[in-house]
């Protein structure tokens, strides 16, 4: 691992969100941790409502009205708090990002070519219209997209759902970005053209050297497209490390039921409902581990109090029953 | 006469839509010549993507959508050649599961109105109702304090139960299940599976498991019909299928499904497939799949091919002139 000599680009630290809500204020993010290193694919994993999304459009200022604490830096600079106008200058240049559904980030009104070049010259005001029309054939064709000067004048609603995501990740690498936060990139394509997408996503960050922030749901895509796993639960990280140890070795009891409970394509095995109950809701945290109600390891203590990330093997995990809490004078 | 007859046999199903394009009509080609037999209490899946016609198949079984053409027998009976009345007696063996129970369920009526009225409309009387009421509670794992709740106060895996509770109110023989868990989070999807594998068990019941995610479609399919751009291309029982593909769809298919261990990962060769489906409206002509396909010669434009003995195991067939296994 090179973490030690590389310098995280993005910082995020104990970053909280909270909603207000008719039912009282919703803590969606409680204190999430997390360093994103250059040229890295990080994988940020999670069921619905677990936070995944929200820390990272909370960290590009995206969220309308929450509350947002702590901190998030990129190369140094804060974001929480940030003028709208210096932190336009960064989000969709130096951190770049793209949506589950691109239907609904394209403008239907506009043609492709028409989007690349407005967000090519949102940043660069002194590219010509010229050079932005030849520059946005040249990233279709970067993104593998056939014909790409006849597409430049097609409109969203004429491409496919993967031509669209080709396009989202087109417009996000435009200003040539360090870091891209793919929030459920291939959740709404079918399953060859997700292997079309993240072999594209996977080419990009060797060919340019960007850091890959993959929020998603599917424990399967992370196996084989990431290097890193930061695994969230009820607005927390409950564990992070290094993909290979995360898997064969899961500190938590929330990693490894996720992991039991998902159908294998290669092998034919008796169905695991491995996590019983539901999802924890922020509005209604349980006492102490959030997850200790549905965890089949659970002690009483568990709701005692909330367990911090301690080592587990290789990995970090919030968990008193498999990664013992260092103790605190 | 065979040892057991199938209670379901599917026969050349074509469904063709009309729709205007720029002004004209225009014919989509959605499902074109599908066959299949599904035994007493046997688990057919329908597989494939967006667009190959497996959703489309399944609501022409219980007629939801009318066929264009072809022949649909549910215990000998031709449910194609029924009127309304005799196929809504005819539903009483064959029901559906959606994907999105929200979206299928009536907001405004309690789970108790909602499960009492799929008895109601074929007939069954007051007291019947109300123990029946309570045995399906029971069978799909819900309490009995949900029965006066709203769809909307249950959660996304809860809502499936509800739904498969009214899709068993009447005892069916066969449940055409579309996507029943394509909705839900892994955990909750793990859950929602084993009810199913369950009830079947319980209930002896024969499934059409239409399903995209062919991880999930392992675990409990006794065959496999793989289906492209409306067609079968590859079908068979599901071990032979999984392990033994022939057609090179079927192998790019499985070689794009994520496995969630990656020492596997690892070493996986993924086959990317190039390009994008053709449309509908226009299909190749002879293989469908022939367009982005690495095998395809000059034959495959001329000639359709049509599903044929792969040699593998029996049952196991496939449509393609060049099938085999994928060279490592």
């Amino acid at each position: 691992m090179t973490e030690s000599i590389t310098e995280p680009i993005l910082q995020l630290e104990n970053l909280g969100v909270t909603f207000a809500t008719p039912g009282g204020p919703a803590p969606a993010v409680r204190g999430v941790t997390l360093d994103v290193y250059p040229g890295e694919a990080l994988a940020v994993v999670g069921e619905s409502g677990s936070g995944k999304s929200v820390t990272m459009l909370a960290t590009l200022g995206l969220l309308g009205r929450a509350t947002v604490t702590g901190s998030a830096r990129f190369r140094g600079t804060e974001l929480v708090g940030l003028e709208p106008s210096r932190l336009r200058a960064i989000r969709g240049a130096k951190v770049a990002m793209i949506f589950q559904d691109p239907m609904t980030s394209l403008n239907p009104v506009l043609t492709i070519g028409r989007q690349l070049s407005l967000a090519m010259r949102a940043h660069q005001p002194s590219l010509s219209r010229k050079a932005a029309r030849a520059r946005a054939i040249e990233l279709l064709e970067q993104v593998a997209i056939s014909q790409p000067a006849r597409r430049c004048d097609s409109y969203p609603h004429e491409l496919s759902g993967g031509m669209r995501q080709r396009v989202m990740i087109a417009m996000a690498i435009s200003n040539d970005p360090e870091v891209l936060i793919a929030d459920e990139p291939t959740t709404a394509l079918d399953v060859t053209v997700q292997a079309q997408i993240m072999e594209l996503l996977d080419d990009l960050r060797r060919e340019h050297g960007l850091a890959l922030v993959l929020i998603t749901h599917d424990l399967g895509v992370v196996a084989g497209s990431t290097d890193r796993v930061a695994v969230m639960y009820a607005g927390r990280i409950v564990e992070t490390g290094p993909v290979r140890p995360l898997f064969a070795d899961p500190g938590h009891p929330y990693t490894r039921g996720l992991l039991e409970c998902l159908p294998r394509l290669d092998e034919r095995h008796e169905v695991r409902a491995a996590i019983p109950g539901v999802a924890a809701s922020p509005l209604s945290l349980p006492p102490g581990c959030p997850f200790s109600p549905r965890c089949t390891l659970a002690l009483p203590s568990c709701s005692d109090a909330e367990p911090t990330l301690q080592p587990h093997g290789e990995t970090q995990a919030a968990c008193f029953v498999l990664a013992p809490q260092a103790v605190h004078q | 006469m065979s040892a057991v007859e199938p209670l379901l046999r599917v026969t050349d199903l074509v469904k063709e839509f009309t729709v205007r394009e720029h002004g004209k009509a225009v014919i989509v080609h959605a499902v074109s010549g599908v066959s299949f037999d599904v035994m007493p209490g046997e688990t057919l899946a329908l597989v494939g993507e967006s667009g190959c016609g497996k959703s489309t198949t399944g609501r022409c079984i219980l007629r939801l959508i009318e066929p264009t053409h072809g022949g649909v027998d549910f215990r000998g009976t031709n449910l194609l050649a029924l009127d309304r009345k005799q196929m809504r007696e005819a539903r009483r063996h064959l029901q559906i599961v959606f994907q999105d129970p929200q979206a299928s369920l009536h907001p405004r009526l309690t789970v108790r109105k909602l499960l009492s009225e799929a008895l109601e409309v074929h007939g069954v009387d007051d007291a019947t109702v109300r123990t029946r009421v309570d045995e399906l509670l029971q069978l799909v794992q819900l309490r009995p304090e949900h029965l006066d709740r709203y769809p909307h106060e249950f959660s996304g895996g809860q809502r499936q139960r509800i739904g498969i509770a009214r899709a068993l109110a009447i005892s069916p023989a066969l449940l055409v299940l579309d996507e029943p868990v394509s909705a839900l989070d892994v955990s909750i999807q793990a859950e929602i599976m084993r009810l199913l594998i369950d009830l079947r068990a319980r209930l002896g019941l024969s499934f059409v498991f239409i399903a995209h995610d062919l991880a999930v479609v392992r675990q409990l399919a006794d065959r496999v019909a793989v289906m492209y751009l409306g067609k079968i291309v590859e079908t068979g029982p599901a071990e032979v299928v999984y392990s033994s593909p022939q057609h090179p769809y079927t192998q790019a298919l499985l070689s794009a499904v994520p496995i969630p261990d990656p020492e596997v990962e690892l070493h996986r060769k993924r086959i990317v497939l190039s390009g994008e489906l053709p449309s509908p409206i226009d299909p190749p002509s002879g293989c469908r799949f022939r367009t982005r396909c690495w095998r395809a010669e000059a034959r495959c434009a001329e000639v359709e091919p049509v599903l044929t003995e792969a040699g593998v195991a029996a049952g196991h067939t496939v449509a393609c002139h060049f099938p085999g296994p994928e060279a490592g």
